[in-house]
């Protein structure tokens, strides 16, 4: 008998934990979740503006050596085009949400999807930024030759499925 | 920093870290967690073998072997992030531990030298070998075959180094004073086996982002060796008894001058690696005029002119340019070391068994640098394409000999950079050509503290010498 009462108890404080736990939405399959190697680059280039994006969520860049870049390859938000003027550095959102771990108590965490000065993963060497998920470019190099993100006026860079 | 991996004190003083930009970004708080380990273990054979197979010829034959165990890597990483400090030894990919490789290098030289009348030939022929049995990834875009969607990526052998180098000279009397001679020859160098297997273990690039520059520059175990072809004419005449003159043309052509290349990946990012990219050459003559002692001096003259030319394409920028069929634009300039003009002077007080004095006299000019016209984007003109300031050193030695208890000593006094010159060729400024100023000095801060930059003061030695032995 005591030991239907322990069931019941049970049963009962768990139930809107399950209930909760239901509403929420499912994970995405690791297959499909964001990853390094899906990172590519691509050049915007129209309405007299050409600029580089990287499709972890940087429009524009800073070139590897600064001093010495060919602004003739390099284009950062070149304003107008094929003038050599870049207006701009990387360019990325900042997502901010704030958590309540009780309904006193809260914290906030910060993400973005920048070139540098991001926090480092705990144990592993790299970055923690967003990551483009896999299957929204063609992947195959030698169909995307430009290894672009998805554009809408290159075909070769839609993916196949 | 500590001999144990393990050690608490690790744990206890975290990671080197500075507060903002206090006292230059010097590390306040911490230790260093830097942990490497380098151990070769080189097993060589040498014979060599000289004749005077006839009164004419004289035979030298040789050869050498090496095997060489050679350890390199980071016998444990320490990553404190966060709350925790965590601890690998060996956790590929990413954490590699020690690496192990164990190249094999062979070479043989055959050399003959024929004196026929007042004519002098010296031939031979060097052979090289070298087998690195290191290994490689098959597409470096997919340095680690982890790449989603790209051509696979296996792991290839390196190839064998194999090269013969034959090497001439002759020389001859023109007159009863004076002789002409000339020589051509392959030469063939490898870089240092440290720096062909330094870092060269491509599957930590498994996870490579575009942007972030975690890996250093990449060893490469197929790199080549550089390769120099060399030309070189000289006459030698005896003006008068006591002085001489030797006049030196040379030409040297070089090939797979070693460099860094940066390799994009298939998802857009970078990362360099040490590879034959440069080619330059070298040309240029040397006057030297030697006066043999008189009395008590003696003296001798010497000055060159050279120019030393290389390639220079930014390797971004070709590669940019070439995917857009366009000329990649390799352009001809200075190399680094291309210093026009040195001029060496030597005069010496002696008297054989007694005592001397001498004086030595070095000027170079210049060499190149990268002038910057302010500090933004593009702020750099064409690659080493300003000069330094020339740059004068004097240098005196004296020593003295005597006898003390029977031994035979002597003492001696030198004076390393008479005049105190603060440069000789050392780092500059771009935006100025100085080693002095910069027209940027709160960017250049660090730089404009370091006093590392200028050339090492006035140095005085002075010591006794035991000529005897026991």
């Amino acid at each position: 008998m005591n030991r239907l009462r322990v069931w019941i108890a049970l049963a009962v404080s768990v139930a809107p934990l399950i209930a909760a736990w239901g509403q929420l939405p499912p994970p995405v399959p690791k297959e499909k979740r964001g990853r390094t190697d899906a990172e590519r680059s691509g050049f915007h280039d129209a309405n007299n503006i050409r600029t580089i994006f990287w499709n972890y969520g940087m429009v524009g860049d800073y070139p590897r050596d600064p001093i010495n870049v060919d602004l003739s390859v390099f284009h950062s938000v070149e304003v107008p085009k094929g003038s050599g003027l870049n207006y701009s550095d990387g360019i990325t959102p900042f997502v901010l949400a704030k958590i309540h771990i009780t309904p006193t108590d809260s914290f906030y965490i910060m993400e973005t999807g920048y070139r540098e000065r991001q926090q480092q993963h705990p144990r592993l060497p790299i970055d923690m930024r967003y990551e483009p998920r896999p299957g929204y470019f063609e992947a195959d190099p030698t169909i995307n030759r430009g290894r672009s993100p998805a554009i809408s006026n290159d075909p070769r860079t839609w993916p196949r499925t | 920093m500590f001999d144990d991996f393990y050690d608490r004190r690790y744990d206890y003083a975290g990671a080197a870290r500075a507060i903002g930009d206090y006292e230059f970004g010097a590390v306040v708080a911490g230790v260093d967690f830097t942990r490497f380990r380098q151990k070769t273990n080189s097993f060589v054979g040498k014979a060599s073998l000289t004749s005077q197979v006839t009164r004419e010829h004289q035979a030298k034959v040789g050869v050498e072997f090496q095997y060489a165990v050679v350890q390199f890597g980071t016998p444990g990483t320490l990553t404190y992030k966060g709350d925790s400090l965590y601890r690998y030894v060996d956790a590929p990919p990413d954490y590699p531990g020690v690496q192990t490789y164990q190249p094999i290098s062979l070479a043989a030289y055959a050399q003959d030298q024929v004196e026929w009348n007042d004519l002098t030939i010296r031939a031979g022929l060097r052979f090289e070998y070298f087998d690195a049995r290191g290994s490689l990834p098959s597409d470096l875009k997919n340095p680690a075959n982890a790449i989603q969607g790209a051509p696979t990526s296996l792991t290839r052998r390196t190839t064998k180094k194999v090269s013969y180098a034959p090497r001439i000279g002759v020389s001859y009397p023109i007159t009863e004073t004076s002789s002409i001679f000339f020589s051509y020859g392959h030469f063939y160098q490898l870089p240092p086996i440290g720096d062909i297997f330094r870092n060269s273990n491509y599957s930590i690039l498994e996870r490579i982002q575009a942007g972030t520059s975690n890996y250093g520059v990449l060893g490469n175990p197929d790199i080549k060796p550089e390769r120099t072809v060399q030309y070189e004419f000289g006459y030698k005449n005896a003006i008068t008894e006591f002085l001489g003159l030797n006049v030196n043309l040379f030409l040297k052509d070089i090939r797979d001058l070693l460099g860094v290349e940066f390799v994009e990946t298939y998802n857009n990012a970078e990362y360099a690696r040490l590879t034959n990219i440069d080619f330059g050459n070298v040309m240029g003559f040397t006057i030297s005029l030697v006066q043999r002692q008189i009395g008590i001096l003696s003296s001798t003259l010497e000055y060159t002119w050279q120019m030393a030319q290389g390639n220079s394409s930014d390797p971004n920028e070709t590669a940019t340019r070439a995917q857009a069929g366009e000329d990649p634009r390799p352009r001809q300039v200075p190399l680094n070391w291309d210093q026009r003009h040195t001029l060496n002077l030597t005069v010496q007080l002696s008297q054989a068994e007694d005592y001397a004095l001498a004086a030595i006299v070095r000027f170079g000019s210049g060499q190149p640098y990268t002038p910057e016209i302010g500090s933004g984007f593009g702020a750099a003109i064409e690659k080493n394409s300003g000069r330094k300031p020339n740059g004068l050193l004097v240098d005196l030695r004296a020593e003295k000999s005597f006898s003390l208890f029977g031994v035979g000593m002597s003492f001696f006094a030198r004076v390393f950079n008479l005049f105190n010159a603060s440069y000789f060729n050392g780092d500059v400024f771009a935006s100025t050509g100085s080693p002095t100023y910069s027209t940027t000095p709160a960017k250049d801060r660090n730089r404009l503290a370091d006093p590392t930059r200028f050339y090492p003061p006035r140095r005085y030695e002075v010591g006794i010498t035991m000529n005897s032995s026991f």
